[in-house]
């Protein structure tokens, strides 16, 4: 029995399907003329809309899966951690895709309290807010979802394919820290405040989807369930996440052709929508709770 | 003699098995005020119910039963109920899926959400 996915969660997987398209259309006119000016246009505006408000839509979900559990179950602290960490990115993204961007609705720039260029300070607040903090407070919250569900005997035992998956994050992560380790001793350069703390975005990433490896295994694995689901769209979230990350990465190392790394910056979107779809599950399987009887299903027949 | 007749007298009042071991601390007779106590009141009681009384057949749990599988699948899917199933290892009647699957509902849907749930499973009982 697979119970239907809730209304909340088909449109923000609509909405993501609309803006794939757009940006497609946009990707193939970049491959035929080699300009990213419709590629921009895609990200700027329709792009950000989509970012900040399935951020906001998460933020708006995380807060009413919160008010489901009362203040002494466990739980309550980890949807507390979550809509915190909802909160990190719906922030950071209003700083870095809209107050701080060079574009015509930019409210600040509209009204002249910022100019026209893009604020670096800002901007890094955007980047530090949504990228290594909002992940410590998601780690955390994780990391009570799998202590509970250890007291409960649901976590599953790693497979070795989950252990091979580990030890590539962590050789990945390894290669990041020689990379931060090459620019502290090799070249010398001045470091801000910034720089640091996003250092720690790579270690934390890494320990996020080693979590969610870990709740994929034990709750996704488990099937079809409204619950089940919640956690595996958080799981799928770091995921998407880390897979952008690796992207990243490889862009900045060359690795990835200029015509095909476009692609991977649409993973943000995918990632952004997982995140959003796990709060709108945990609050379709509380009304779930509540709704239909066994007294009705009995007179049916 | 008085002396080992003393320290034999000891020792038969001393509980010789588990089942003659006191019960565990058992729940307040006070009223509860909120979900979280009788949560725990809950527990205490769940945890004195001894593997015997459980395995008793009951009709109306066994119907329970029935309806809590469904719930699971909804909530958790097929592997979590087939957990569950494999954990309480006795028949739908024991009711022992009952306890587990409530400790499983209060802590991934919450107290009010859990009520709900078992309101609906002891719904329409003879």
């Amino acid at each position: 029995m697979k119970a239907a996915a809730p209304k909340s969660v088909r449109w923000l997987w609509t909405a993501l399907s609309v803006l794939l398209i757009v940006g497609l259309a946009a990707y193939i006119y970049f491959v035929l003329t080699g300009s990213y000016d419709a590629l921009v246009a895609v990200f700027n505006i329709p792009g950000s809309t989509f970012f900040i408000l399935v951020t906001a839509t998460e933020v708006y979900y995380a807060y009413r899966a919160r008010g489901l559990f009362e203040p002494a179950e466990p739980m309550r602290a980890t949807w507390t951690l979550i809509l915190l960490s909802a909160c990190c990115r719906l922030s950071g993204a209003a700083f870095t895709q809209t107050l701080t961007a060079p574009i015509s609705w930019n409210l600040l720039v509209t009204v002249k309290i910022l100019q026209p260029e893009r604020p670096q300070l800002l901007h890094s607040i955007g980047v530090v807010l949504s990228g290594p903090v909002a992940m410590a407070l998601l780690a955390a919250g994780l990391m009570r979802v799998i202590v509970l569900k250890r007291r409960l005997g649901l976590l599953s035992r790693l497979t070795p394919l989950d252990g091979c998956f580990i030890a590539a994050i962590l050789l990945f992560t390894g290669r990041q820290l020689m990379d931060i380790a090459g620019v502290l001793f090799g070249d010398h350069a001045r470091l801000t405040v910034i720089q640091v703390i996003l250092w720690f975005s790579d270690p934390l990433l890494a320990l996020l989807l080693i979590e969610a490896v870990s709740i994929r295994r034990s709750v996704l694995n488990m099937g079809q369930g409204l619950v089940a689901r919640c956690w595996g769209m958080m799981a799928l979230g770091v995921a998407f996440t880390s897979a952008g990350d690796v992207i990243l990465w490889a862009e900045n190392w060359g690795y990835i052709p200029v015509v095909i790394s476009p692609l991977g910056w649409f993973i943000w979107f995918f990632a952004v929508t997982a995140f959003a779809s796990a709060p709108c599950y945990q609050v379709a399987a509380a009304r779930e709770a509540h709704e239909g009887s066994y007294a009705a299903r009995r007179a049916r027949g | 003699m008085t002396w080992l007749h003393r320290v034999w007298v000891r020792l038969r009042r001393r509980p010789t098995s588990a089942l003659a071991a006191p019960a565990p601390e058992q729940p307040d007779a006070g009223p509860l005020t909120s979900p979280a106590e009788l949560e725990r009141v809950l527990g205490v009681w769940t945890r004195w119910w001894t593997r015997g009384q459980c395995e008793e057949f009951d009709e109306q749990l066994a119907l329970a039963g029935q309806r809590v599988e469904g719930e699971l699948l909804r909530f958790f899917g097929q592997d979590a109920l087939q957990r569950v199933q494999g954990a309480c290892g006795a028949s739908s009647g024991s009711g022992t899926i009952l306890l587990t699957a409530d400790r499983l509902f209060v802590a991934f849907l919450g107290t009010r959400a859990a009520m709900a749930v078992t309101r609906k499973l002891y719904s329409n009982f003879r």
